[in-house]
Parts: C-alpha cells; structure tokens; sequence
C-alpha cells in the first residue's frame, strides 16, 4: 500500500470524527456567527450615524427636485424624507414645532421663479446647502424642458456621474494596527488549540495501544503526518468559518466601515497559520509521544506553550507599534513569526520583503522540525512504561 | 526439528533486541509452522511482547531477522498480518464498525471491500447489533471481541495474538481457543503468548517457552512432555502398606501423608489422591504396576505427565515460577 494512501486514511478518519464531535461543530458554527457579524454588524450601525432630515414642499414643485434632492443627499451622506404640505401656513408651523427641518415653497404663479426656503432655528448648513443646489437643478430641468429636450435628454444632461474620490490622507493606523491585533489572537488561539490536539490524539493512541497496532500496519511518519494533516485541516476549517464571511463580504461590499485590505490580511493571517503549524505540530506530536499517562501531556507540552505564549505576548503589546525594532526581529525569528508577522503586516509596517524573507525562514524552520519531530515521534510511540524526556529519546 | 523447517511460516532468527542495558531478547530463534496453534510462553518480563513486535516491524531488532516462508518478510506483507496487543488498541469514540472498517481499509481493503467485510466479520462474532455504538460504552469483553475483529478483518495468513486469554472467564477463554484453533484449521500461521501457562496447557500444541529473553524450551507439547527427564507414575491401591518402599529407584514425590516417613501411618489409603512416584530412568513402569497390584487393589495408575509449569522450572532449573506483575 503506497504511503499517501495511509496518509489520507488517517487524516480523513481525523476529519470524519473531528466533524462529528458537537464541540467541534458548535464553535465553527459560533465562529462563521462572529465572522459574519463582522461585516454585517458595522452596515446595521453605521445606517444609525447618518443624519437624516425631514422637507416639507408646498406649491408645484419643478419634477424633477425630489430626485436631486436625493441625489444630493447621498453624495453628501445623509438621508432626508420630502414630504409635501398644504401651504406655506401650515409649513411654517410644521417647521417652528421642530417636527420638520426645513419646508420650501414654490409659489403658484411664476414657473421660473425662485422659491422661499423656511428654516428653523438650527437648521443644518449641510442640508440648505442641498435645498439650495436641488432647487438649481430643478429650476434648470424646468428651463431645459421649456426648451423643448425631451424628459430623457434632461435626464442625460442632469445625470453627470459624481466625480471620483482619491484618499490622500494616511491611513487609519488604529484600526489597522486593531486588525493585526484580532489576527494575532485568532492565530495564538488556532496554534494552541490545534497543536494541543496533536499531542493529545498522539498521546492517546500512545496510552490506548492503538499506535501499537497502526504501526503493525503503516509507518510512524505516515501517522504522524496524517494526524497533523487532518487536525490541520479541522483547525483550518474554523479560522475558514471565521474568515471567509469576512472576506467575501468585504471584496463584494466594499464597506467604508472596513478597512480596505482586510481581505488581504486575512489571507496573509491564513498562510501564516498553515507555516505556523507545520513549526508547531511535529513539535507537538514529538511532545506527545514522550508521555506515558494522558495526565502528564501538559507538563509535557509547556516548552511549546510557553514559547506560543511569549509571542503572543510579543505581538499584543506591539500591535500599536509595528515599527518596533523587538517587533520587527519577533516577527523574523521563526518561533514567534506566524503571530507577530501577520500582526504587522496587517498594520502595514511590514514590507513584502521582509514577509518574504519571514516566510523563507518559518518554511526551513518548519522542514527541520518536522525532521526532529518526527525522529522522536517514531522513537517514543511505542516506548512505554514511564514518561521519557526528550533528551534520551534524541539520544537513541 | 529439521523436517519443520520447509514449511515453517514465520521465523524469528538470531533475534536480539536490547533496551538501553538491558537485554529483552537474547539471540531468540523459533519458528511457527502454518496450522498449528503455538503458544509463546513465559513469565512477564521475558521478551514475549518485544518478539512479538519485532515480527511486525513495530520495533527493529538490533540483530537477527523475521521470515516468512523461506524468505525475509517485507514490510508489505508484515502489514497484512493481524496483530493483538495485550491491552486494548481501539479509539474509545470512534463506532465499533467504523473503527473495524478503518483498520481494514489500513490494511489495504477498498472502502466498499472494508465495509462488506466488516458487517460479514461482526455478524460472525455476534456483535453486530453493537456495530453503531462507540466502543467506549461496550464492556470489556464485548471490547475484545472488537479487538479481534479488528485483528482478523482483513483475513490475515498470520494471527499473532499478545495475552489474548487473560483476565477472561472459562467460557470465553473457551470461546476464543474454539477460534483460534479454526483460524489454524484454516492453515493459517497462529501464534500467542501467555504468561498463565496451565490455563493454556490444552489450547497450544506447540510451544516456545522463553526466560530473560532466551528460548528454553521450543516444540510440540506431547514430545516435550515425552522427552521431559521426569518420569512419575500416578499410583493409587487400596492397600495401608507401604508398598512402594521396597522398589529400588523408586521415589515419593507426594500422597504418602506422612511425606516419606516410613509410610506406617498408611495416608495412602482411602483418601482418593493417590501416590506420586518418581522412578529412575532404568525402573519398568510395569513393574511398579506388578507390585502395587500385589500389594491391594489398584484403583488408578498412569503414567504422570508434567505440565507446562513443571517442564519450564525444569528447563530453566528454577524452584518457582514467577508472575510477578500484572502487565507485559
């Protein structure tokens, strides 16, 4: 039987009953829920912040205000409902009581006159400026129209597209530097809670005999890859549950509450977690086999925790400070790159070199782990009898 | 033991194996002929599990060789063998038939093949209507019919089988010696190990018996048993004469009450147990049989024949047979 094939068997048997465990599936489930209210939930809010105003009109009003009016309203960010009154009485009361913001009334004998605009006390600049552009535009639909253009050239001549807006102010640091911030967290959580269920499913099969009879059939690097393959996977799975909603939401939305490269940082959060557990997993995998009781597996695996940790605790603190000569080298050292790197890249601090370079390195890294790891792994597995310590082990 | 060798299935030859210092097995040489249940049997300790991995591959021995049928047994093959640990080998979640069909899916059977032959092999061990349950919450002997199920799915030519009798009730030490002794009808090449020799006693009919990683005793039970340097007779006459006394080169061994002093008090008599004797190798059996029946009425006599215990204290000139510890 070739090799791949064990492969696959043992990988797909981790999928299939990762899968069905209800835990796996409720925090997948919760997660693709956060991924989603990520994109979703600033939309809902950001409706909220947009002023919004009430017109009254009264008097016939050219045809085509209203849809300026609108017009206007949406390129200048905000909302406003027209509503029409009676006279400019009642439009005056209306407007005193505060009920609407501003009423324009057209007087019924002059077409081409100009109409009276009623404000009250603190009536928004922001919105009279768009009475008062609204009004001009009707008032030239109205002259265009009495120079016999049909309602569709008036329209052509109206609908000039807006014109193209170009940032050129710096980009939100804050909020990019938060991005690479929820990165880094996600990333910890992912390495930790995946290359822990390496050591535990290797240790089990170690303390259960299981290993014992797998080896009688296929080789140790074959279940050792399968096991980090498919707990990989699984893993990948969830942060993909998280991810995706994020992504596709903000390549087809382009929401302006989202950073614009969100998608791209995420996919670079991504890649650093498929480099970050191949450093991580052998090394968990070794760990695990060196146990000969399931209640000595997380003394076992500290050193790997620790080292998680300390990149965690490299990363959170400087997420506001990207530039910093610890967080530049952090995110270059292989052991702490996959959550440090991501972080800064995310906050833009990092160039595509440096990314390059960090990807090389965490790549080799993880090639001679795996080498290590799994020397170990084949060595220990079937070793029981007592808790072994790394060193007799690499010894021989 | 040279006309084995032709048709010898698996070989162990030269096999030493050390652990740091210590010595687990010690130029170990068998052969387990195909139809034949033999027993690998010993005291815990004395190498049994280790020879069995190194059978199949899952240590390396540090000298020495496995074959299989005149040749070296490639790994290939050695995967389709079925092995049994001593203890439980099965994921504790995972369904009883998904965890059979897994194994034989390892073992290289097709998933459609895996899945066909795993209800055919559960149905033939009775626990079919535990198939969808997670091994978890079957107990220990319904486990270990999995076990075996997982062993033998993928119709393997070798069944090596670690302590596979220990800890279970006659009737399923019953049970499963009524299966091994078919898996070996079918020819194929059946081995296991055990540490509690007399329970086995009737179930191999080979044996190889090793002490502190060495073979002391290696062959079929009736010859060993045969060729044993005791020669004891079970005597038992209606008779309260020390009958027996006047024999040149015969011994007591036991049931003479008074254990060999002078015999008067006559224990030999009406207490059913009879006498043990030892003789020395140039005393007729027969002539001990002419005697007694001159002395009473001989209720029992026949030719005593050692067990297992007795034949490897023999063999390893030791006074006790010692099981320490529970495990391997």
């Amino acid at each position: 039987m070739s090799g791949w094939r064990s492969v696959r068997l043992v990988a797909s048997r981790e999928i299939v009953e990762g899968t069905r465990s209800r835990a796996y599936r409720v925090v997948t489930g919760v997660l693709f829920v956060v991924g989603l209210a990520v994109v979703v939930v600033p939309r809902l809010v950001g409706g909220d912040d947009r002023p919004s105003y009430t017109l009254l009109v009264t008097g016939p009003a050219p045809a085509g205000l209203t849809v300026a009016l609108q017009g206007v309203a949406q390129a200048t960010d905000f909302g406003v409902t027209v509503q029409s009154e009676q006279d400019r009485t009642r439009a005056e009361a209306v407007v005193r009581d505060g009920d609407a913001d501003a009423a324009i009334v057209f007087d019924a004998a002059p077409v081409r006159g100009t109409p009276l605009v009623l404000v009250g006390d603190d009536t928004s600049p922001v919105l009279l400026g768009a009475v008062d552009q609204a009004t001009r535009v009707a008032s030239i639909a109205a002259a265009l129209e009495g120079a016999g253009l049909s309602d569709r050239e008036i329209d052509a001549a109206l609908r000039s597209p807006p014109p193209e807006r170009v940032e050129v102010a710096d980009p939100d640091d804050e909020e990019d530097a938060f991005v690479g911030f929820l990165i880094a967290v996600a990333l910890y959580v992912a390495l930790l809670v995946g290359g822990n269920q390496v050591a535990q499913g290797v240790a089990v099969e170690k303390t259960s005999r299981i290993a014992e009879v797998l080896l009688g059939t296929i080789q140790p690097p074959q279940l050792m890859a399968g096991k980090i393959i498919g707990i990989g996977l699984l893993v990948l799975g969830q942060l993909l549950a998280l991810a995706l909603p994020i992504v596709v939401g903000t390549l087809v939305t382009s929401s302006v509450d989202l950073p614009d490269d969100l998608a791209s940082d995420v996919v670079v959060g991504l890649l650093w977690f498929v480099l970050g557990f191949a450093l991580y997993s052998a090394a968990y995998a070794a760990l695990g086999a060196l146990v000969d009781r399931l209640e000595e597996l997380q003394s076992a695996t500290t050193p790997l925790t620790i080292l998680l940790v300390v990149g965690y605790f490299v990363s959170i603190p400087l997420a506001g400070q990207p530039d910093d000569p610890l967080a530049v080298a952090a995110s270059l050292f292989p052991l702490t790159a996959p959550l440090v790197m991501p972080m800064r890249w995310a906050a833009g601090s990092a160039s595509i070199l440096e990314l390059l370079v960090a990807v090389a390195l965490a790549a080799a890294s993880a090639a001679v782990l795996m080498r290590i790891g799994g020397v170990v792994y084949r060595r220990a597995i079937i070793r029981g009898g007592r808790r072994l310590r790394l060193r007799e082990v690499l010894r021989g | 033991m040279v006309d084995r060798v032709s048709d010898d299935a698996l070989q162990l030859v030269g096999v030493t194996r050390r652990f740091g210092d210590r010595m687990a097995l010690d130029d170990v040489t068998f052969a387990v002929p195909a139809g034949q249940v033999v027993g690998l049997l010993g005291p815990n300790g004395a190498g049994k599990t280790t020879a069995m991995r190194i059978m199949f591959g899952v240590i390396d021995p540090d000298e020495g060789r496995v074959r299989f049928e005149g040749r070296e047994a490639t790994r290939a093959e050695r995967a389709r063998w079925g092995y049994m640990p001593q203890e439980r080998g099965l994921y504790p979640h995972m369904r009883v038939a998904d965890q059979v069909t897994y194994f034989a899916r390892l073992k290289g059977l097709d998933r459609n093949g895996a899945r066909r032959r795993t209800s055919e092999l559960l149905t033939e061990l009775r626990i079919e209507d535990r198939a969808g349950d997670r091994v978890a919450v079957l107990s220990g002997g319904q486990q270990q019919v999995v076990q075996l199920a997982v062993t033998l799915v993928q119709e393997p030519q070798v069944v090596v089988l670690d302590e596979p009798f220990s800890g279970l009730d006659p009737v399923r030490v019953d049970e499963l010696s009524g299966l091994v002794r078919r898996l070996a009808d079918e020819g194929r090449t059946v081995l296991f190990s055990s540490h509690q020799l007399d329970l086995v006693e009737d179930i191999c009919e080979s044996i190889v018996m090793i002490d502190r990683g060495r073979v002391v005793l290696d062959g079929k039970v009736h010859e060993l048993k045969a060729a044993s340097g005791r020669r004891e007779l079970r005597v038992d006459v209606q008779s309260d004469l020390p009958w027996y006394l006047a024999i040149p080169g015969v011994h007591v061994v036991s049931g003479d009450g008074a254990a060999g002093a002078a015999g008067a008090a006559g224990a030999a008599g009406g207490d059913g147990l009879g006498l043990r004797l030892a003789l020395a190798p140039d005393v007729d059996a027969l002539a001990v049989l002419d005697v007694a029946r001159s002395a009473g009425q001989v209720r029992d006599f026949g030719l005593y024949k050692p067990s297992l215990t007795e034949l490897f204290l023999e063999a390893t000139q030791r006074d006790q047979f010692d099981t320490t510890g529970a495990g391997s």
